[in-house]
């Protein structure tokens, strides 16, 4: 999505902003697995779909919704205003209200008590319809969902076959009986609204039937798919949220793939199967959130001083301790920049799409095994758990690059007598024998040692040791990406961002761009090794610079300042556990202008 | 029919820091006269340590070491050999790398039944940092950290071992360096998890727990004692005051490892596969899985 | 000789100050010897030796550990010096005390050596010689 010289943005023509629906209900109702299943099968429809979850860290009750944004053009983020609202719940209408576009429709069962009122002050349509009645009659009460679907597509037009064939494959597999029986609800429920509704409503939803097959996926599943792709086929991990779902994809991969996947007593177990499976020559990695990423990090400064190439997934929540567990922040950029006591090669990466989160996957453990240390892979809860369609060649395979650096294949490790895993060069990075094969015994210590690996406190081997390892950091400097630029080059005002918010951050940009705004934005992937100089150069030649962060310290801004001397002349910061949204970040610039 | 080598081809020029009449130099000597025997070469095993006295065993050997971080080699050790089951590894560490900070790890493994051979020198203290109390250490052990004598009862790790499911439990003793070369034979044969806790005197710090204390206790288990009944090797294991028992307490033949049951060893190693995938990518074989998100 | 005088004699030439530790000294090297003393050359020496030592020799086993090597043997007597003194600020590293005990228990092995060769027939002191470890046999053999 990136272009350097601002081209591949079209000003001209109107912007498809789509449509957004919404479900809301309780934990518990199914909130969230008949989005998923709606919006698959609005992909399948041909069309754009961008979905964001919003969920508690309970199994049963409190609130949570599912929203999903419909357009004929790819999306970047969800957005308000939201043009149908399915309420499971009295609630669901209540807390979104402010949310609702005029000339909606708020769908609800019947026999909730509903402010009416309220909602036509606001131009919304209150279509009470007998869901709870069709749901029991058909199937039972907890197909609600179902039915409330069957109603949306009536509404919005959008033919019901292809939800069918989203149930009968979702639920076909159980049984065929509750497939029947969800298919039977959704159409009893689309006949009845469509009887009410008829072609009113003016938000349509109309398949594209020359679009091409897409993919729909969420960030997770990329990044495990490119990890597999990139010949990782070891994983330990201890559940957290949000980095579980890495693990889950990677251990229902087909057997074909021998793929070992370890779920361990506890997130130092983790690590350290993962750094011991590397060490051993395997393509290893790990997966968390920011409180097991806490526990790791001894084992990512284990991982630092003996060269052993590792791979963390850190998919990060609201924090500090136990915080918001399925809630969005991006706070944790400097702990992973300064993590582990002492000083040693690290390299950072924040993928900000679907598809980065793909070649960040397989990306990862080419850069682990070139410079021989740790790589930490930086998402969040947003980017790890919305979905987006892709097209097909988004994730190409062909285009996976394995690149093991100096790891010395077995018949390398057989010349090896006297082997140094250590051994001084010139660019830090010494070759790097596995062990079990012949020729090479491999000595590493997690003390100071030297290039035999054996201990020792002396200080000029120190010195030539501290030297070695940290010039890994400038060798792999060259290879960092510098932040690509979105829109004209030299416009007034630049927006910075990392991670998730490039996706919020570019609907706004394209919109301020559309009403003829001078805006642009820069996005960073790769945080460290980060070159100071040529970071410097780019922030220079900007005007004014608004970091947009989702946290409360400002952390790209801070290492922005660390790194090239320049500092954002703003931030907005949101820490309340939920995405920006395109307008939210549109009315911050306003507020700080 | 399996080569003796000779230790010699184990030796490191390194100079050892050991006390003078440390017992880990028997535990050394005899690791090497057991490698020797079963003729497993200095590339062929893999040897993962923690932090202390006894983990810088590694660094005196001229066999593949990784000396890593305090309590943790086990899960480390694990990892390596789920990468490449080839490797014949054994961790060796303290009686508080083990049992204390790395206390969690052991219960796991013991129930995991990862194939490991895993030697603890237990001198019933922690010499490293000079003479605090372990968790091996008895109730009453007077050191730096326990002035008044330690408060706590002692951990039985061989008991904790048999009732958290681990598959061959084993005691040696520093002073009977043939007999603990023979227990670590067995015990890297034994497939699965198995634990050889050393009696090791630390002649500098541990003045109750001497060679003589253990010699005047330790007995080994009787010719017709019979390993494979769990119910024996427990009240076995508790002996403790009086009398020591030495030798195989409890071993279960017939339990697969954790390596044994991982269905996708049974096609390729982790590292065998990133070896391969380097050579030949072969990214079609990923295609398929693009049908789950259409 | 009786005992106490034997005892009496290592105090003297290892210069200790108590005859308590000394007598430590005395148990330990005599209970290293009976780990690699065959059991079977224990008796012959009961003429030659007060029964106290004897008592430390009959821990001697029918078949010695082959591998019983010489720092299992000083690891018998380091345990005789009272080498812990510093109260540790840092991790690692040598302990002072412990640096210099290797040398001090080869030296009070030596001393207890010196005092028993005088007491036994040459036969013994061949017995002996030949079933120390190396590196403790030259300790013997010059005592």
């Amino acid at each position: 999505m990136s272009d350097a010289k601002g081209e591949g943005v079209d000003t001209r023509a109107p912007i498809d902003q789509g449509i957004s629906i919404m479900i809301g209900g309780d934990a518990g109702q199914g909130v969230e697995s008949s989005g998923a299943g709606f919006a698959l099968a609005l992909a399948r429809a041909g069309l754009h779909v961008f979905a964001l979850q919003d969920y508690r860290s309970q199994i049963r009750g409190g609130h949570n919704f599912y929203e999903i944004r419909i357009a004929n053009r790819p999306l970047y983020s969800h957005r308000e205003p939201i043009h149908v609202l399915l309420a499971l719940t009295p609630e669901s209408i209540a807390r979104h209200l402010d949310v609702l576009a005029p000339g909606g429709a708020v769908i609800y069962p019947d026999k909730f008590e509903v402010d009416r009122a309220a909602l036509e002050s606001r131009g919304v349509r209150a279509e009470a319809l007998p869901l709870t009645a069709i749901a029991e009659q058909h199937g039972n009460r907890l197909m609600l969902n179902t039915a409330g679907l069957g109603a949306i597509a009536a509404l919005t037009g959008f033919p019901l076959r292809f939800m069918e064939q989203v149930i009968q494959e979702n639920f076909g597999k159980k049984s065929a009986t509750l497939a029947e029986e969800n298919i039977a609800v959704a159409r009893e429920a689309h006949a009845v609204a469509l009887e009410r509704f008829g072609e009113s409503f003016p938000y349509r939803v109309a398949p594209d039937e020359h679009a091409p097959r897409r993919m729909l996926m969420h960030g997770n599943e990329a990044l495990a798919l490119g990890a597999l792709a990139g010949g990782c086929r070891f994983i330990s991990a201890y559940p957290m949220t949000p980095g579980t779902s890495v693990v889950e994809w990677l251990a229902a991969v087909p057997d074909e793939y021998a793929m070992v996947v370890k779920h361990a007593e506890d997130e130092i177990a983790a690590v350290c199967m993962a750094v011991g499976a590397s060490f051993a020559g395997a393509r290893a990695m790990t997966s968390t959130s920011g409180g097991g990423f806490s526990l790791m990090v001894e084992a990512m400064g284990l991982a630092g001083m003996t060269e052993v190439p590792l791979v963390i997934v850190e998919a990060q929540r609201g924090g500090p301790s136990t915080g918001l567990p399925t809630r969005t922040e991006q706070s944790d950029l400097l702990f992973a920049v300064h993590a582990a006591h002492g000083e040693f090669p690290r390299i950072i990466t924040a993928p900000g799409t679907v598809e980065e989160c793909f070649e960040a996957g397989w990306r990862a453990f080419n850069l682990a095994e070139r410079y021989q240390c740790p790589v930490v892979v930086l998402t969040d809860s947003f980017l790890a758990s919305s979905l987006r369609t892709l097209e097909m060649d988004a994730i190409d395979f062909s285009k996976v690059v394995i690149d093991r650096g100096k790891t010395l294949a077995p018949e390398e490790s057989g010349a090896q007598a006297g082997y140094r895993r250590f051994e001084l060069s010139g660019d830090g990075i010494s070759p790097r024998a596995i062990p079990g094969y012949e020729g090479a015994v491999i000595t590493t210590a997690s003390d100071e040692h030297d290039e035999s690996g054996h201990i020792t406190e002396e200080s000029e081997n120190r010195v030539r040791m501290m030297n070695k390892r940290m010039r890994k950091m400038e060798t792999a400097g060259a290879e960092m990406r510098l932040p690509s630029l979105y829109g004209p080059a030299g416009a007034d005002l630049t927006i910075a961002c990392w991670g998730s918010t490039v996706g919020p951050c570019r609907e706004a940009v394209d919109e301020m761009l559309e009403a003829g705004a001078s805006v642009n934005l820069l996005q960073f992937t790769d945080l460290l090794p980060m070159d100071g100089d040529a970071v410097r150069q780019t922030l220079d030649a900007c005007h004014r610079i608004v970091a947009v962060e989702q946290n409360y310290t400002g952390q790209l801004g801070r290492l922005l300042r660390m790194t090239s001397g320049i500092a954002p002349h703003h931030t907005l910061n949101k820490f309340d556990g939920r995405p920006f949204s395109p307008h939210e970040i549109m009315a911050g610039l306003e507020g700080i202008a | 029919m399996v080569t003796r080598l000779d230790t010699k081809i184990y030796d490191a020029a390194t100079e050892v820091t050991w006390c003078p009449g440390c017992g880990d130099f028997a535990i050394l000597r005899a690791l090497k006269l057991a490698l020797a025997d079963l003729g497993i070469a200095p590339w062929q095993a893999l040897v993962v340590s923690g932090i202390g006295c006894g983990s810088k065993l590694p660094d005196y050997t001229s066999i593949n070491g990784f000396m890593t971080i305090h309590g943790r080699p086990l899960p480390i050790a694990t990892g390596a050999r789920l990468a490449n089951p080839d490797l014949h590894v054994i961790v060796v560490n303290g009686d508080g790398d083990s049992y204390g900070i790395g206390g969690n790890h052991f219960l796991h493994a013991c129930r995991r039944n990862p194939d490991l051979t895993h030697i603890v020198e237990n001198n019933q203290i922690y010499g490293l940092t000079k003479g605090q109390y372990s968790p091996t250490s008895d109730k009453g052990f007077v050191t730096t950290t326990s002035p008044d004598g330690s408060i706590e009862a002692a951990l039985n790790p061989l008991s904790v071992a048999i009732a958290a499911g681990a598959t061959f439990v084993a005691r040696g003793f520093a002073g009977e360096p043939k007999h603990m070369a023979q227990l670590i034979v067995e015990g890297i044969q034994h497939r699965g998890y198995a634990l050889i806790d050393v009696l090791q005197p630390c002649v500098t710090f541990n003045r109750v727990n001497t060679y003589d204390w253990y010699r005047s206790r330790v007995y080994k288990l009787e010719e017709n004692y019979d390993p494979a009944d769990r119910l024996a090797a427990w009240l076995k294991a508790q002996e403790w005051e009086e009398r020591i028992p030495l030798g195989v307490l409890y071993r279960s033949a017939d339990s697969p490892s954790y390596e044994d049951q991982v269905g996708a060893l049974k096609i390729s190693s982790p590292v065998q596969s990133a070896l391969r995938l380097a050579r030949e990518p072969s990214p079609g074989q990923y295609e398929p899985l693009k049908a789950e998100f259409m | 000789m009786n005992y106490g005088e034997f005892v009496g004699d290592v105090q003297g030439r290892t210069r200790l100050r108590s005859a308590d530790e000394a007598e430590a000294v005395v148990a330990n090297v005599f209970r290293a010897i009976a780990e690699v003393l065959p059991h079977r050359n224990v008796e012959e020496m009961g003429g030659s030796l007060p029964a106290e030592l004897m008592v430390y020799l009959r821990g001697a086993h029918e078949e010695p550990d082959p591998y019983f090597d010489e720092h299992l043997f000083l690891g018998w007597v380091v345990s005789t010096i009272d080498a812990t003194g510093s109260r540790d600020k840092t991790a690692g590293g040598l302990d002072l005390y412990a640096h210099y005990s290797g040398d001090e228990a080869a030296y009070r092995c030596e001393s207890v050596f010196a005092a028993l060769k005088p007491l036994i027939k040459d036969g013994h002191r061949q017995l002996i010689l030949s079933a120390l470890p190396e590196g403790i046999a030259e300790l013997f053999a010059r005592a």
